[in-house]
């Protein structure tokens, strides 16, 4: 390796680790600050003063006693549970989606593939919107099974426990489907086959021939949909209800309302601690699955489904189409509804997104908000994590730093918010479009890394034994190839950004109206339709990522 | 003048370790030959550019390439896998290397359009590689590496993923066509049939050294060693107490002046033909008679391979002579028969160690 490109290689690290810590730093000191002990928190007193060291070890005893107290403890279970229920449903949801797209040719198959962009296009607090309208009390759903004289579980089922578990398992089931299922695709069935001529039944022919080589991909898939739902927020603040508080929220709590940072500190550090495991056993997961895949040949065309097989994919596709997509169909539903006053009845047209324009109601300005911060947001993430993984990739320094973008799945988001607003204050447009980045970077790291990876270096070599210097063997062999998937990415970080509530609502300190601000509002004030239309502008939005995908893609 | 001139190259990686030097004359095709693991495609790499030599020089045509990145060397390669770039047509694909190099477009343009014809794939410069076959494929990657005229071809096994008669029809072409450029290229395979097809100079390679090197026929006639006789098919190898003649014995060649060690007789093939029982034991100058018995028989459509075993009653495999007979010849597994041999061909070999499992 050339030591320009070692000496670039450690400078993108060094970058990379101070977007994560230096929030997380700026966030500790301020906690762990030599405040007085009976100070709410208002005036630091003098470094070196006696005050200042009992003030510290004040807050250190505060912090050790918030990581043992009842408040950590149950929300530690009530996170782990929440997450390992809600992990186990989406798989069992996802895996028979996942052998059906796998093994079957059937109409339907492509939409259903697709459905694996929804946790990433829809915005959290879209979907929670969607599944109120629907399955709500006065939801399209609960409405239809009260009409068919079925006794429904009723919209309190949505904010028990299980309520939040269904939410998370169908936001995150076509993760699922996605990921085991283009595994399971090209899985070879010679082993399976092989077994089968020793005499074992299908099962056990499944079990010894192609289960451990689908294991790696499914705890892959689950390990992720667990982070995810770990982690979750929104959801959990509006269908956790009365059952619990997950860290991530107990965190936000101690934050913005009860000012106890030391608690938020001893909650992150479990917290993390936790998501830890879970990111380490994703990529070694990963790593098992990717080197297991290189040894996959052809793939064998897929079957076209016949007798229980098809009886089977129809049942299954209806009841994604009833319970999956009827929330989404709710939405839609409401934001074209148009409530009638008293004694006129409801009506259909544009009117919830007409009155969008109106004063008071800045739409434009959200949507232009949204569009310029996440768009700035987007492409610098998209610049730095591809330049990330590029110089890991180019260096080819033998071990590569893949940890380093699995960091920050495993740091609170509340708590880098917080940690930027420490640093640079709140309220600026400048530190809103930091916060973006700081949380869309790993995920263009992460794919680019597998893009990189996916390169033939015969290729770079060909052009280079051609004539092409480095540069131009990058330029006309490699960034073709990798095009699709920088846009891919490049669209996912868009789209990551554009639905994102948590930054512009923890760090604009109210100043910076976007969309799903605007769609907060109006569902805080129960203006529901409205809230929809914003929706349905802020899905088109967010949806670019499956148009540049579908571009994108070059054929084979 | 050498045109290429590789001297005292060294390459280290692990354990692993190459040290080599070759020489081509201008046109010749060198084939590096050996089995897997022997660092054929590391020399080819270092040679490239694409890997970077511990020690040695390498000359093109006098000058000193080794400090020179790949682009700088003026060099085209065929890789195993092709690596063809699949987003750009056929006749991109042969252009990329011209249009880098600074070769005008109209002079490229003719320079596509006679290589194509000659390739016969000028119908297929306007797809895309992964819509072409195995063997189109293989005659644009071969098109793309001559298209700008380099100084030195290297082929990196390029045929090896394709089927049998694919790969034979292919080998005929490639003959022509380095015939054809003049170019001076040097080929890897693990392939004694394509060495002897395409080879003016073979280097045998084992464990990071050249073991045996010249025209093909040397090779044949003066194999240094019996791990190159089990390689390279030559004949068979066999217990050097097995002529107890003793003016016979002592009329054998020796390999290298006489080595040191273990010593196999080695019999190259066609040396040995079926003979009567009533002969055995026997010598008559050059021509010595041996009782064994048949191992095996295996029908070859106009022969039959009979593989006898050597001395009859031995055990072990590496023993077994091959003698071609006649379809009519009655002959069975089992049976005891008379082998006569002419030594004048024979020699006898320092042992080394055997060759089989690295046969290809």
């Amino acid at each position: 390796m050339k030591p320009g490109g070692r000496k670039l290689l450690l400078a993108m690290r060094f970058a990379a680790l101070a977007i994560i810590f230096l929030p997380l730093g700026a966030f500790v000191i301020s906690a762990l600050a030599p405040y007085p002990a009976n100070n709410a928190g208002l005036e630091p007193v003098g470094p070196g003063t006696g005050a200042a060291r009992g003030a510290f070890s004040m807050a250190l005893h505060a912090l050790l006693t918030s990581l043992a107290s009842s408040q950590t403890v149950s929300a530690l279970r009530f996170s782990l549970l929440q997450a390992a229920a809600s992990t186990l449903l989406a798989v069992i949801i996802g895996l028979p989606g996942a052998y059906f797209v796998a093994s079957y040719e059937f109409r339907g198959r492509k939409p259903f593939l697709s459905l694996a962009a929804v946790p990433f296009c829809l915005p959290p607090i879209l979907v929670i919107l969607a599944f109120i309208l629907y399955y709500g009390k006065n939801g399209l759903f609960s409405k239809a099974i009260g009409a068919a004289g079925i006794a429904g579980a009723g919209g309190g089922f949505l904010y028990s426990f299980w309520g939040l578990v269904t939410v998370h398992a169908f936001y995150n089931f076509p993760i699922i489907i996605q990921n085991v299922g283009s595994v399971w695709g090209k899985l070879p069935k010679s082993r399976e086959e092989a077994a089968r001529t020793m005499g074992a039944g299908p099962f056990r022919a499944f079990a010894a021939g192609s289960l451990p080589q689908l294991l790696p991909s499914l705890l892959q898939s689950a390990s992720l949909v667990f982070l995810f739902c770990f982690f979750s927020f929104t959801i959990v603040l509006v269908f956790g209800g009365l059952s619990g508080s997950t860290l991530e929220v107990g965190i936000y709590r101690a934050i913005r309302f009860t000012g106890n940072r030391q608690l938020a500190l001893a909650l992150a550090a479990v917290q993390t601690a936790i998501a830890l495991i879970a990111a380490s056993g994703f990529e070694s997961f990963s790593r098992k699955g990717a080197a297991i895949s290189k040894g996959f040949g052809a793939v064998a065309p897929r079957k076209r489904p016949k007798g229980a097989a098809r009886t089977a994919i129809a049942a299954y596709e209806l009841l994604t189409i009833v319970f999956f997509l009827g929330p989404l169909f709710a939405l839609v539903v409401e934001a074209f509804t148009l409530r009638g006053s008293m004694a006129g009845a409801a009506r259909f047209g544009f009117g919830n997104f007409t009155r969008l324009l109106g004063p008071g109601t800045p739409l434009v300005k959200a949507l232009l908000n949204s569009l310029s911060l996440s768009g700035l947001a987007a492409i610098l993430a998209t610049l730095f994590g591809a330049a990330l993984s590029a110089a890991e990739h180019y260096a080819r320094s033998g071990r590569r730093a893949t940890w380093i973008a699995l960091l920050p799945l495993a740091i609170s988001p509340a708590l880098v918010a917080a940690g930027l607003s420490a640093l640079f204050g709140s309220g600026g447009r400048a530190v809103i479009i930091i916060g973006q980045l700081s949380i869309a970077w790993p995920s263009v790291a992460r794919s680019m890394e597998a893009s990189f990876g996916a390169l033939e270096r015969g290729k770079n070599e060909a052009a280079r034994t051609l004539g092409a210097s480095p540069r131009q063997a990058f330029l006309l062999a490699d960034l073709p190839l990798l095009a699709p998937s920088l846009a891919s990415a490049g669209a996912f970080a868009f789209s990551m950004t554009m639905g994102d509530a948590n930054i512009p609502l923890l760090l604009g300190g109210g100043a910076t109206e976007t969309l799903p601000l605007l769609l907060y509002r109006l569902t805080s004030s129960y203006r529901f339709s409205e809230a929809c239309a914003v929706g349905i502008i802020l899905a088109i939005a967010t949806s670019v990522v499956f148009f540049v995908k579908e571009g994108t893609n070059e054929p084979s | 003048m050498n045109h290429l001139e590789v001297s005292n190259l060294r390459f280290a990686h692990g354990d692993f370790s190459v040290s080599v030097s070759l020489s081509l004359r201008k046109g010749q095709t060198g084939v590096l030959l050996g089995p897997s693991g022997c660092g054929k495609t590391t020399l080819l790499r270092c040679v490239a550019g694409l890997e970077h030599q511990d020690a040695g020089s390498i000359l093109i045509e006098g000058k000193d390439i080794g400090a020179l990145p790949p682009e700088k060397r003026n060099l085209g390669f065929v890789f195993q896998d092709l690596a063809l770039f699949d987003h750009l047509t056929g006749r991109q694909n042969i252009a990329f290397g011209m249009k880098l190099r600074g070769i005008a477009a109209a002079e490229s343009g003719t320079r596509i359009d006679a290589l194509a014809k000659t390739l016969k794939i000028h119908g297929l410069l306007g797809r895309r590689p992964y819509a072409m076959s195995g063997g189109e494929r293989q005659r644009l990657a071969f098109a793309r590496a001559v298209a700008a005229r380099p100084a030195l071809l290297l082929m990196d096994e390029p045929l090896s993923s394709l089927d049998a008669p694919l790969r034979r029809e292919l080998r005929a072409y490639l003959r022509s066509s380095l015939r054809a450029e003049g170019v001076t290229a040097l080929h890897v395979t693990h392939d004694v049939e394509e060495a002897l097809e395409l080879g003016d100079a073979i280097f045998v390679m084992k464990d990071g050294r050249i073991v045996a090197s010249g025209a093909p026929e040397e090779i044949w006639d003066n194999p240094p060693d019996a791990w190159c006789v089990g390689f390279l098919g030559l004949g068979a190898l066999l217990p050097a107490g097995l002529v107890k003649d003793s003016a016979q014995a002592a009329s054998l060649k020796r390999a290298g002046g006489g080595a040191k060690g273990p010593e196999r007789l080695f019999v190259p093939n066609g040396c040995a033909t079926l003979c009567g029982a009533a002969e055995c034991g026997s010598a008559q100058g050059s021509q010595a008679f041996f009782r064994g018995e048949v191992a095996d028989v295996i029908f070859l459509g106009d022969r039959r391979r009979t593989l006898v075993r050597l001395p009859a009653g031995s055990e072990a495999e590496n023993d077994a002579l091959s003698v071609d007979v006649s379809t009519d010849v009655p002959i069975a597994k089992g049976e005891s028969v008379g082998v006569r041999i002419d030594l004048s061909r024979c020699r006898l070999l320092p042992a080394n160690e055997r060759a089989d499992a690295d046969r290809p």
